[in-house]
């Protein structure tokens, strides 16, 4: 009725009877309630896709850098051996025998103790020989967890929202 | 209907009923037998994830120039996961014959294991281990379906690679030394437990085992994806910065192993350490283990005397070398002077024993620095005397004999030094202790001790490790007295006299351009029962210089030469070869440079 009645203000009295007709007609059809409920299901149903689908993106993304983490890990300790590997592969090239084997190679050879030459450098202090360790301190993590952007579902995003909703509403009240 | 209805829920309810009973009853038995429990809970546990224990890589050991002494090398461990396997095809034949054409391994029995499991419970046996990373690359390239020139190949690869699945190859640090015979005394070897972890055995590795090893860290795992952390960081274990020159160390090995041949003796030692720190610079010991064959020390050590590291482990009568210690603690003590004469009459009756000179002749009156320069075995026995024993032994023990060094090397022994108290004791040992008889010493003690006559009095720790790197940060080793036995004085005064004596006999131990201190030794060798009878001795040389700034201190000792007996002979003209390498390699200049620049 308020609906027949708005529209007859803005409109014709031809669109107002077929509007009132078809009001008419819709308040008595037989399945108009049916429709209703169907219509609700569909948009229940639509949410709860949309929830299902919105979780289910979530857990596969979370799941495939789970993966991808354990991977990277492997990674990471297979570069470190391979590294070590290089390394001490570069200690074998340097050793003594390689080196002085090298040396003659190209045409160097021990010196004498009497062929040595000293330079008398006034003021000169030798350095000491010891190497500084040139490994760098590795990064340290600063944390040793995954933010929970990571790591929660959902359900658990909107269960820290409503905590977190509830707690500054608790907060907030006198 | 309602009846019907009614029967339904009825049957539903009981139904819910007992199986709530059921499970509260199961709960309830849990709970009782704890044994169960856990067995459940272990497997509950594995299904929820794993505990990985990681190994972090062992530390690494460098020379004194940061030259790489002991890395890590990745290698593989194959073995069969029987999960992966299908017994239908004929994946036990091509991952036999993988291996024996990558790996070298027996066909047949890797075929049969990979039949067999050992029980039908096993889901890995490993194969082998040790298999070197450029073979295993060799199969995975070999395996890259991209690689492949056409489609036949493509399918032929992606097959093998299915027939492949059962093997697998598990990638783990094993110890490697770029020289495995360098310093192989010094650095020991890592082998492995029952359990299949490594451990450090003599030397370094076993001394620092605990600091290269660091600490393995056990993580959980979790089979759910979701629940993956990162791994927190994990220490590696320490590196280590040896006092090692690896030039030097090198040098003086092979001037020992030419000389060892020369002199036809049976083993020998030499030692470098620098008497102001106690830092060890080089330490020669024949024989030698081939450390990259580690597992031939069992063998090698049934065969005969093996002794891992000589310089440490290997205690002997040092003979007339002992002189320089018993000099030093009269003329610490004030009992003799530079000036005190003596006349040597060929013997003396120390105990009821009656000790002779080396050559059995007497020598007639002589200074002290005569006697140390003839090595008059009576006029030593003599000062010792006028020492008294209370003193000698008090002075013998500052000096650190009869007690380990506390070089930081796995296998240290402290030699043996009768004392006044023991039983065994006679009042005779006095007079053969006096010139290094009836008392045994290793190398390593006789350096440190007589490293007081070159250091002002003070005998420095002697160590082998300079640094420690933990973390990325470097921690030095800062060096420590061991013990003052005697002052400043008469250490100077000794290294004069002794330095007077060796150009005085013109001596084969002279360097040219360093003026030097020494003391040779010829110690007999005792057959038990027998006495000093066996006509084989212990040559031995200590030397130390520049005489006004001592630097390094060498100390050589070779065991039954052969061409002949006498230290003089055969170990001292051995210090200034090993000199030579010292001046070179440690940057010390001769006397007339180095006294240019003061």
């Amino acid at each position: 009725m308020t609906l027949a009645r708005s529209l007859k203000k803005g409109k014709g009295e031809w669109s107002m009877n077929s509007l009132r007709r078809l009001a008419q007609a819709y308040s008595t059809t037989p399945w108009r309630k049916q429709i209703s409920t169907g219509m609700l299901i569909l948009v229940i149903l639509l949410g709860v896709i949309l929830a299902a689908s919105l979780y289910l993106d979530v857990t596969a993304r979370t799941l495939a850098l789970g993966r991808a983490i354990i991977m990277m890990e492997n990674e990471i300790t297979e570069v470190e051996m391979i590294n070590a590997h290089l390394r001490t592969q570069l200690g074998i090239l340097k050793s003594s025998a390689m080196m002085e084997k090298r040396a003659i190679e190209m045409g160097f050879r021990r010196i004498e103790p009497d062929e040595g030459i000293y330079l008398i450098v006034p003021g000169y202090v030798p350095l000491d020989q010891t190497p500084v360790s040139s490994a760098s301190r590795k990064a340290q993590s600063v944390s040793y967890s995954l933010p929970p952007i990571y790591t929660q579902s959902l359900l658990d995003w909107l269960k820290s929202k409503l905590d977190a909703w509830a707690n500054s509403e608790r907060g907030s009240s006198p | 209907m309602s009846q019907d209805f009614s029967s339904r829920y009825i049957l539903l309810g009981t139904l819910f009923t007992v199986s709530a009973a059921l499970i509260f009853g199961q709960h309830v038995s849990l709970l009782m037998d704890h044994q169960r429990g856990e067995i459940l809970e272990e497997v509950r546990a594995s299904h929820l994830g794993s505990v990985w224990t990681i190994h972090p890589p062992r530390g690494l050991i460098f020379d004194r120039k940061g030259q790489l002494l002991a890395g890590n090398e990745m290698v593989y461990e194959a073995g069969i996961d029987y999960r992966a396997v299908n017994k239908e095809t004929d994946d036990a034949h091509t991952i036999a014959l993988t291996s024996n054409v990558y790996f070298g391994l027996d066909y047949y029995k890797v075929k049969v294991t990979v039949e067999n499991p050992p029980n039908p419970q096993q889901v890995y046996l490993p194969l082998a281990k040790g298999i070197e990373k450029e073979k295993v690359d060799q199969l995975q390239n070999f395996l890259k379906i991209r690689d492949a020139d056409s489609r036949l190949e493509r399918t032929e690869k992606a097959r093998l690679a299915r027939h492949l699945r059962g093997l697998v190859l598990q990638p783990y640090m094993k110890r490697i030394y770029p020289e495995p015979l360098l310093a192989s005394n010094v650095l020991g070897f890592v082998g492995y437990t029952q359990q299949a972890l490594p451990l450090g055995y003599f030397g370094v590795e076993a001394k620092y085992n605990e600091m290269l090893a660091g600490s393995p860290v056990k993580l959980w795992v979790p089979n759910d994806p979701r629940l993956v952390q990162d791994f927190p960081p994990i220490p590696e274990g320490a590196s280590l910065i040896l006092t090692i020159d690896r030039e030097l160390q090198a040098a003086v090995e092979k001037i020992l192993e030419e000389n060892i041949q020369k002199t036809k003796s049976e083993t020998g030692v030499i030692v470098v350490l620098d008497p102001k720190t106690g830092e060890v610079w080089a330490m020669a010991s024949y024989p030698r283990l081939d450390i990259s064959r580690y597992w031939d020390y069992e063998a090698i050590s049934q065969k005969g005397q093996f002794v891992f590291n000589r310089a440490i482990s290997a205690m002997y009568e040092p003979g007339s070398v002992f002189k320089v210690l018993t000099m030093a603690s009269a003329l610490d003590k004030g009992v003799v002077t530079e000036d005190t004469t003596y006349l040597d009459k060929g013997a003396i009756e120390v105990g009821g024993l009656v000790i002779y000179n080396w050559d059995r002749a007497g020598h007639g009156k002589q200074t002290m620095q005569g006697c140390m320069q003839l090595s008059l075995n009576v006029c030593l026995a003599w000062v010792a005397t006028q020492l008294g024993a209370a003193d000698f032994y008090t002075y013998l023990q500052a000096f650190g004999i009869g007690h380990t060094t506390g070089i930081d090397l796995d296998g240290e022994r402290a030699g043996i030094l009768k004392l006044p108290q023991d039983q065994l004791w006679s009042e005779s040992e006095i007079g053969t202790n006096s010139f290094g008889q009836g008392v045994s010493a290793t190398p390593i003690q006789m350096a440190a001790a007589i490293s007081a006559l070159a250091n002002d009095g003070k005998i420095m720790r002697p160590h082998i490790v300079r640094a420690i790197i933990k973390d990325g940060e470097q921690f030095m080793i800062t060096p420590s007295v061991s013990s003052i036995p005697i002052s400043d004085k008469t250490a100077h005064t000794l290294t004069e006299m002794l330095a007077r004596s060796l150009e005085a006999e013109a001596s084969s131990a002279l360097v040219e351009g360093y003026r030097v201190a020494g003391k040779t030794g010829t110690g007999e060798i005792a057959i038990p029962g027998a006495g000093y009878t066996s006509g084989e001795t212990n040559a031995s040389f200590a030397g130390w210089g520049p005489v006004d700034d001592p630097r390094f201190l060498v100390y050589i000792w070779l065991e039954k030469p052969k061409t002949s007996i006498w230290g003089s002979e055969v170990a001292a003209p051995i210090f200034p070869k090993v000199v030579e390498q010292i001046a070179l390699l440690m940057n010390i200049p001769p006397d007339r440079y180095r006294k240019a620049t003061h």
